[in-house]
């Protein structure tokens, strides 16, 4: 009777335990982050639950969301930081849909059926969007929607489309960068690399720069995919490079930034952010903002890469870039709490958390 | 606490991925073998749990014997079983510790799992918290097996079928005789309610993790007839056909015949 009471007990446990299984690690609360963008007075972003908000930049109030509260639908996630062009913005998101909204109402201006997890910024240049949804590229007439041409890598294409002097450049978990002819899709050239690249690719001065999971920075020129220099950090490079001026700025998830001459690849110094940095660095008025995924937001000389003001601690993982704009910086931390903090100084303006906006 | 378990986490993802290196990068071959190998780390454990259960079944007449004989007095039976088990060296939760280990290698392979084969960003953010940097050029791993995404819950549920049905088979072979008609009901109720419970958690969860399961219950089930026969399973394959009643040894069906 007692091993049989005993074999009850761990049928329970089992139950628990299976039930945490699923409960508590099967189904996440959310599988993404949410990125910020600010245009004039209004900061615009996506939600892990699925929503776009308008917010007043100054003060964090609601203007809008879509869908709209009383609707029950949701985009499922949106992970990327909107991007706004003449009014309208566009943003792609886990229900696997671009979607174009009035940045003035929220109204739906059109979508697009991408059939993957859109997972990155879209790029718009002379009237095209590009996405990555999926393992596909897509080119759309910003306008309308209309489907231009789409391109398939073999794997995921999480990283944001570079678009330079009429060719598309963008990274593949697959391990390789590929270079498209923006104007019909058709594949230029492509390099492979010893890892999956996740971020997207930063073009500048005719070299695209691209970093990847074999931990390093490879900076290729953009005609010829000729390999001009390699850098090489402790950990993956998942963010996309930054290039200010004739330096370029590398983070790793080895929790350094790293700063080159980009003409020589000479070292010019490194930065311990004390944490994994997922998110490329925001470069504004010779300050430098650095996002980790312990929760810290760094502010930085950019030409010293000494820490200006006291690091801002979040509590949760920030792992979108920072927006700077209106003599603010804005963040958003894992969760969907979004910060405004003095640009200067570091020192927290207002927040607001998006479950709880009215 | 937390350092001993995310290094075992680490074990235990990059065990899969020096598997999945060595396997042609079949992720479905690596949780396979890395099964066994659990599986064999842990025989110690379950020879003394079937070595505990055939004990326990042997000691079957007795324990009736005791209920008999102490049917209104609780205390005294509970006192009098304990003795017999004392008397014969067995430990009544003995046949536990086998699954109990089990439970942070379950926990393990389905983080480890996730973490393989990241569907989403946060995934991969996690993997690159685990892995050794010798595994990094393998990111990311295939983890399509015939119609499976194993890092994604089986679509055609045929997964959480096979795992109902080799846990059925697992608990039925494990199951003890029974001394009383309601220690008979007790043990047909457990022996649904575990394999329904497997099942309904590999409905929703990555298939790899199901795949887990139906190897680690077929390896069981081997190890289990080399040790103590068919159990359970003898009557119920002397019903389904005539062959498989010389598979059952003269104990009513009991252990493997000699």
């Amino acid at each position: 009777m007692n091993a049989f009471k005993a074999r009850i007990g761990l049928a329970l446990l089992a139950l628990v335990l299976l039930g945490a299984l699923s409960g508590c690690m099967g189904t996440p609360a959310a599988s993404v982050w949410s990125s910020v963008e600010v245009v004039g007075s209004k900061l615009f972003t996506g939600s892990q639950t699925g929503r776009v908000y308008a917010l007043d930049a100054a003060t964090g109030s609601k203007t809008w969301q879509y869908p709209a509260a009383e609707e029950k639908r949701s985009l499922v996630g949106t992970s990327p930081a909107p991007v706004v062009v003449n009014d309208v913005l566009y943003i792609g998101a886990l229900d696997s849909y671009v979607y174009a909204l009035d940045a003035n109402t929220g109204l739906q201006r059109w979508a697009f059926a991408a059939g993957g997890h859109i997972y990155a910024e879209v790029t718009i240049v002379d009237g095209k969007l590009y996405a990555a949804a999926g393992d596909k590229v897509f080119a759309l007439d910003a306008n309308n929607g209309a489907q231009q041409w789409e391109f398939s890598a073999s794997q995921p294409i999480w990283g944001r489309p570079a678009v330079s002097q009429g060719k598309v450049y963008v990274g593949s978990l697959n391990h390789k960068l590929y270079c498209l002819d923006a104007a019909t899709g058709q594949t230029q050239w492509e390099y492979e690399t010893g890892g999956a690249i996740a971020g997207g690719p930063f073009v500048s001065g005719g070299v695209v720069y691209v970093g990847s999971f074999d931990n390093k920075v490879y900076a290729l020129d953009a005609n010829d995919k000729s390999v001009r220099r390699e850098f090489t950090t402790g950990h993956w490079v998942w963010a996309s490079p930054l290039v200010v001026s004739d330096t370029l700025y590398l983070v790793s998830l080895d929790k350094k930034l790293y700063a080159f001459d980009v003409t020589s690849g000479a070292p010019r110094g490194t930065f311990d952010a004390k944490g994994m940095i997922r998110a490329t660095p925001t470069y504004a008025d010779g300050l430098l903002y650095v996002a980790t995924e312990s929760g810290t937001l760094w502010v930085l000389d950019a030409a010293t890469l000494q820490a200006k003001a006291p690091p801002f601690e979040a509590g949760k993982p920030i792992l979108g870039s920072a927006v700077v704009a209106n003599g603010l910086v804005y963040v958003s931390a894992y969760g969907d709490t979004v910060y405004a903090l003095d640009a200067q100084t570091g020192a927290q303006r207002w927040n607001v958390a998006l479950a709880k906006l009215k | 606490m937390s350092q001993i378990w995310n290094g075992f986490l680490g074990l235990m993802l990059n065990s899969l991925m020096f598997l999945y290196g060595l396997l042609g990068r079949n992720f479905a071959l690596s949780i396979v073998v890395f099964t066994v190998l659990v599986r064999v780390v842990t025989l110690p454990f379950t020879l003394q749990q079937l070595r505990s259960t055939k004990a326990s079944q042997d000691m079957q007449p007795k324990l009736a014997e005791l209920q008999k004989k102490y049917k209104g007095d609780k205390e005294k039976l509970a006192e009098e079983q304990m003795k017999l088990y004392k008397g014969a060296g067995v430990n009544p939760l003995g046949c536990l510790v086998p699954t109990l280990i089990q439970f942070p290698i379950w926990i393990g392979l389905y983080q480890s799992i996730m973490n393989a084969a990241p569907n989403n960003p946060l995934q991969l953010l996690n993997l690159a918290r685990h892995i050794y940097p010798q595994f990094t050029h393998l990111v990311p791993l295939n983890v399509r097996f015939l119609w499976l995404n194993l890092g994604r819950a089986d679509p055609w549920y045929v997964m959480p079928i096979l795992v109902v049905a080799t846990q059925y088979l697992m608990q039925k072979m494990m199951t003890p005789a029974a001394a009383t008609p309601e220690q008979a009901a007790q043990n047909r109720s457990m022996e649904l309610m575990m394999p329904m419970m497997f099942g309904f958690i590999t409905l929703q969860l990555a298939s790899g993790l199901g795949l887990y399961f139906v190897t680690t219950n077929i390896v069981g089930m081997v190890q289990q007839y080399f040790v103590s026969g068919l159990g359970g399973l003898a009557p119920l394959l002397r019903g389904i056909g005539g062959k498989a009643q010389e598979a059952g040894s003269k104990d009513k069906g009991y252990g493997r015949k000699k």
